[in-house]
């Protein structure tokens, strides 16, 4: 029997597989803990779940702080990296750290239908 | 004869106000906090794969909850001789207690790999107490010497402990999100508990006798934040365990 765990995984990896140059995904609870990751690094894993969870919590604070609603995607990014965090339901997000050549667009189009997707399981 | 009566009123005084240790409630429920943290820690561990913090800083953890559960279960016997074990019962578990929210903090916050040398420090330091022990057994030293001995020398070592314990809880809050803010917040809340009930036991030694109800309330707070602590991890894991199954 396969295990909603599984399935979550085999969403991630389509969405790898769709969408060039993503380096990871992860679905982690809004407490930071691991639901899937395609990380192999079991230590980065968990910095990366419990800093991305952390990360969209601040933000969403933010938001209802400056516009009163509740955020439904982050995005940021560096010299070399980017970082998308969009929510999957009520109580899990979906999380891509992404390299540099990649399209913005075609990034968050994937990440948000994959979110629904894990939203669906 | 005047005299006499002095001291007797003076010593029922003393005790009416809970200056002499008491085998009461607080024990009852200090066992109870203690035994079941332990059980918690234990149905968690089960589901340590959502939260891999390393098989070390579980085995720490159920080492912090196992050793002060003995120290506690010590309460019900009066001995020096059991006291002084107790006493180093209770060091083991404020060395663990403290190398546990080390490892975690090195691990989230500092995002270090843990080394061996952090791995086996708190077990050098906790095979150096029974040797002390043995040695000052076999010395001679009378044993309420050396009860008295170790009970500093505990008070010592959780002060130690447990302002490492409320610097990291803290710095390991303001990193992280959801429930584990309340895991961290409850441990860093007992690790107050226990900085004050041992600086308590501290004055108390020193110069001032401190009456005993108040460090005996602070030690049974103690546990009930330990227990809080341990029953929201849990409550996470067997929460997440449950929607990824």
């Amino acid at each position: 029997m396969t295990t909603k765990a599984e399935l979550y995984l085999f969403a991630l990896s389509e969405l790898e597989n769709s969408t060039g140059d993503i380096i990871s995904t992860a679905i982690v609870t809004h407490d930071g803990l691991i639901m899937a990751c395609t990380r192999s690094d079991i230590k980065q894993k968990e910095i990366f779940a419990a800093y991305g969870a952390a990360t969209f919590k601040r933000a969403g604070e933010t938001m209802e702080e400056l516009s009163g609603e509740n955020i439904d995607m982050l995005l940021y990014e560096s010299k070399n990296h980017m970082v998308v965090t969009v929510r999957a339901g009520e109580h899990a997000l979906l999380i891509a750290l992404t390299g540099k050549n990649v399209q913005m667009g075609l990034v968050i189009m994937n990440v948000q239908k994959t979110a629904q997707m894990i939203k669906e399981i | 004869m005047l005299v006499d009566i002095r001291i007797v009123i003076m010593i029922d005084t003393y005790f009416s106000y809970g200056v002499e240790e008491t085998i009461g409630l607080h024990v009852i429920l200090s066992n109870i906090f203690w035994w079941v943290s332990l059980v918690l820690v234990i149905s968690a561990y089960r589901n340590r794969h959502i939260w891999n913090v390393g098989e070390m800083t579980w085995s720490f953890l159920f080492m912090t909850f196992f050793f002060f559960g003995l120290r506690e279960l010590g309460h019900l016997i009066k001995s020096p001789m059991v006291d002084s074990v107790r006493y180093i019962f209770g060091i083991w578990s404020a060395i663990f207690m403290t190398s546990a929210m080390i490892l975690i903090f090195m691990k989230i916050y500092m995002r270090r790999k843990i080394s061996k040398p952090m791995i086996i420090l708190p077990f050098t330091l906790m095979f150096l107490f029974p040797i002390i022990f043995i040695f000052l057994v076999l010395s001679g030293t009378r044993i309420e010497e050396i009860a008295y001995l170790l009970s500093n020398t505990e008070i010592i070592v959780w002060i130690v402990g447990s302002s490492i314990t409320i610097y990291t809880t803290y710095m390991l809050g303001t990193k992280s999100t959801g429930g584990f803010i309340n895991v961290y917040l409850f441990f860093h809340f007992a690790a107050i508990f226990a900085l004050l009930w041992k600086v308590l036991g501290l004055i108390d030694i020193i110069s001032c006798p401190i009456p005993y109800s108040i460090r005996e309330i602070l030690e049974t707070m103690f546990g009930v934040f330990a227990i809080m602590s341990m029953i929201v991890l849990r409550k996470m894991l067997m929460k997440l365990s449950s929607q990824i199954s």
